[in-house]
């Protein structure tokens, strides 16, 4: 199997690493070590020029006006990207712009009207409701939020948990239990405005990284009919093979921190020395080294793998959820490891280490935790419905 | 007009010092375990100073030469992502271990060969050996004018007009053509790739030419050429130690590090 990068590849990584280094680490020097956005001089620039270099939105499709970098490719500057401290939740601070929400391109040409082409050219931002304090793991059970139809709207009560960014989003992919008869079939998407009258954001959530999240309150929340997105019940059946697209990036970044994390504790290694001898002649310290090096390496090769699948158009679900799980985890041992070696230094805000070591543990929680990973798995491999 | 831009593949200068070896036996960098060369700083801002004349005179024409292993096809696609318009690799045995001579000497063959050239540009000096010599020698093979060390370059007077850093400042000379020009950090940073030419960089083909394409002997290239005798390739030795400048303001201090630094000779 050939996982030779291609020159095209080589050449945007080598950019996009560039990048990282002379514009987004030096920058953080003079930023809070908790910082998720630059000062809005340095935002602008920055976005500038990744649109000058005509980098902006790689992922976008070419027939939305976008690059249409392939998603081996995107796997890989995922890794890139998010090699700095603030990396993994804010990869070059937003300077490459992120693609709209895969469902969007699923809506009707009044939805994309409204909303797709708003979110590329960066004038309105999206949420993404589907969790619940109910429970995020198996939604199509635990979704409480009711539509109920009145003419040609629907009026929708109850609430949602964990939703990033919903303070300042213009809008949001809902999901609402519109038939409680039909289980997993009765699950509709809605294009919910925030500006809605009993829309309401609840409380801000503060979590282990610094950028906190929400929880969402509707009352008596009266949406048109015609902001269903795709089928009315036809929510899950939205965008599936495309999370799982996500799936893929989401892990691969994680193993860019991993990849920075051991740079830095491989330097500090050699350079530190303890009872007369630098710390990697020590046994102990080169096995961590090489266990993060089989960690990173196992980990890429699968999330590629499950890349290079999606690309050939192959089912890559299994594949998919076995890189989410692996590279999140593997990320998590790793910097913990780092950690180890750096010693107190490992522990200070003057390191990136800890601010990894505490968002790096959300990614076995989000986009579906490892159990859920699991589950997924295992429902492919045993061909059975549920695995739970 | 055409500008060929001389670009050299060179360790990556960010290595860390700790990955740095030297093999003593056969007076040698060891390459670093995992880090790819690069393309040297200063040849990536020549190529910078070549595609701005590029742009600003419709019909000019960009061709990178890299004198190099296999590897420094990747330095020429560098330049060529850059938006230079051709590459080509000047790759044999012949041409390993040899000096600035012989390097200057080769590259001069190619450029003759190009035959229609009206520049070349290369950097200040290699990041790695630091010589600063190949610019000098292509003019002197070549023939041509040469202005070192320049911190701007456009069209204009007799051919290219140069502001070359000088000790307290800048002068602006002119310099009819042809001419070689070698291009310093004070000229700016060279722009990042863009896509599309990253795209259209990854298709083309890097031209090869060996020892006899450019009518030059086996003799008179690579180390069997070579002028120079390195003696001996060592690392300096590393240590520290602290010296306290005395004084009870940071005045007084200031003042006595300066002595200091005046007594030892490095300022
Ligand atoms: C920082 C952050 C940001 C988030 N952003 C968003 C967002 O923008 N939008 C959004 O909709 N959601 C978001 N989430 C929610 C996230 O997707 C959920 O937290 C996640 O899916 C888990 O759901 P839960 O918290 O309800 O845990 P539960 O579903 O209650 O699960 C609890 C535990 O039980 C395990 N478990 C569940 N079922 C099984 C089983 N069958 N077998 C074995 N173990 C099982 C789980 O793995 C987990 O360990 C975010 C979460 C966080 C922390």
């Amino acid at each position: 199997m050939d996982m030779q990068r291609t020159e095209e590849q080589q050449l945007i990584i080598d950019t996009v690493r560039k990048f990282i280094r002379e514009e987004i680490r030096p920058l953080e020097a003079d930023l809070d070590p908790d910082a998720y956005e630059l000062n809005p001089e340095d935002d602008e620039r920055l976005r500038a020029m990744v649109k000058e270099m005509g980098m902006y939105q790689m992922g976008l499709p070419v027939e939305y006006g976008g690059p249409g970098v392939d998603i081996v490719t995107r796997t890989m500057l995922a890794e890139e990207m998010s090699q700095h401290r603030a990396g993994l939740y804010a990869p070059a601070y937003g300077a490459f712009g992120s693609s709209p929400p895969e469902h969007l391109y699923k809506g009707t040409d009044e939805q994309k009207e409204k909303y797709l082409y708003p979110v590329i050219r960066g004038e309105k931002h999206a949420f993404f409701g589907l969790s619940e304090p109910s429970g995020g793991s198996d939604p199509a059970r635990s979704i409480r939020t009711r539509g109920v139809r009145d003419g040609d709207s629907w009026v929708i009560n109850g609430g949602k948990l964990w939703n990033s960014g919903a303070d300042t989003a213009d809008f949001g992919i809902v999901y609402v239990r519109t038939d409680p008869t039909k289980g997993r079939q009765g699950i509709t998407a809605f294009l919910v405005d925030t500006d809605t009258p009993g829309f309401r954001v609840q409380r801000l959530v503060q979590v282990l990284r610094s950028h906190y999240t929400t929880e969402l309150s509707f009352t008596d929340m009266r949406i048109p009919h015609s902001q269903i997105l795709g089928e009315e019940g036809g929510g899950f059946a939205l965008a599936n093979d495309t999370l799982a697209h996500n799936r893929i990036p989401y892990a691969s970044a994680c193993l860019g921190i991993a990849v920075y994390a051991q740079e830095l504790a491989i330097e500090w290694a050699k350079q530190r020395v303890t009872f007369g001898e630098p710390l990697a002649n020590r046994q102990a310290i080169q096995w961590m080294l090489v266990d993060n090096e089989i960690d990173m390496r196992t980990s890429r090769w699968i999330a590629l793998d499950a890349a290079a699948r999606a690309q050939r158009g192959e089912s890559f679900r299994f594949e998919s959820s076995m890189a989410k799980l692996l590279c999140t985890e593997a990320a998590g041992r790793v910097i913990d490891r780092c950690m180890q070696i750096h010693g107190g230094l490992g522990m200070a805000k003057d390191m990136p280490f800890e601010r990894w070591y505490r968002e790096v543990r959300i990614r076995r929680i989000g986009e579906g935790t490892s159990e859920i990973q699991r589950v997924v798995m295992a429902r492919d491999l045993l061909n059975v419905r549920s695995g739970s | 007009m055409h500008i060929v831009v001389c670009a050299k593949q060179i360790p990556d200068p960010e290595t860390p010092p700790s990955a740095f070896r030297i093999d003593a036996a056969s007076n040698k960098v060891v390459p670093a375990q995992g880090i790819a060369p690069v393309l040297s700083q200063f040849d990536g801002i020549a190529a910078e100073a070549a595609l701005r004349i590029k742009e600003a005179n419709a019909g000019s024409k960009v061709t990178v030469i890299s004198l190099g292993a296999d590897s420094a096809a990747s330095a020429i696609k560098q330049v060529l992502a850059m938006g230079a318009d051709e590459g080509v690799l000047l790759n044999d045995p012949a041409f390993e271990d040899g000096d600035s001579y012989t390097t200057a000497k080769t590259l001069a063959a190619a450029i003759k060969k190009l035959g229609d050239v009206d520049a070349v540009f290369c950097g200040r000096q290699a990041a790695d050996w630091d010589m600063g010599q190949v610019g000098l020698l292509i003019a002197e093979e070549m023939g041509w004018p040469v202005s070192i060390i320049a911190k701007g370059v456009t069209t204009g007077g007799a051919g290219l007009q140069i502001q070359r850093v000088v000790e307290d400042g800048y002068e602006t000379v002119e310099t009819p053509l042809p001419a070689v020009v070698t291009v310093s950090n004070e000229f700016g940073e060279p722009r990042y790739p863009k896509l599309p030419q990253i795209m259209a960089a990854a298709k083309k083909t890097v031209t090869q030419w060996k020892t006899a394409d450019l009518g030059l002997d086996a003799g008179e290239v690579g180390a069997a050429g070579a002028r120079l005798k390195l003696e001996k390739l060592s690392t300096p030795p590393r240590g520290g130690a602290v010296e306290l400048m005395p004084g009870d303001s940071p005045e007084e201090q200031a003042a006595a590090l300066v002595a200091k630094l005046r007594a030892d000779k490095i300022i």
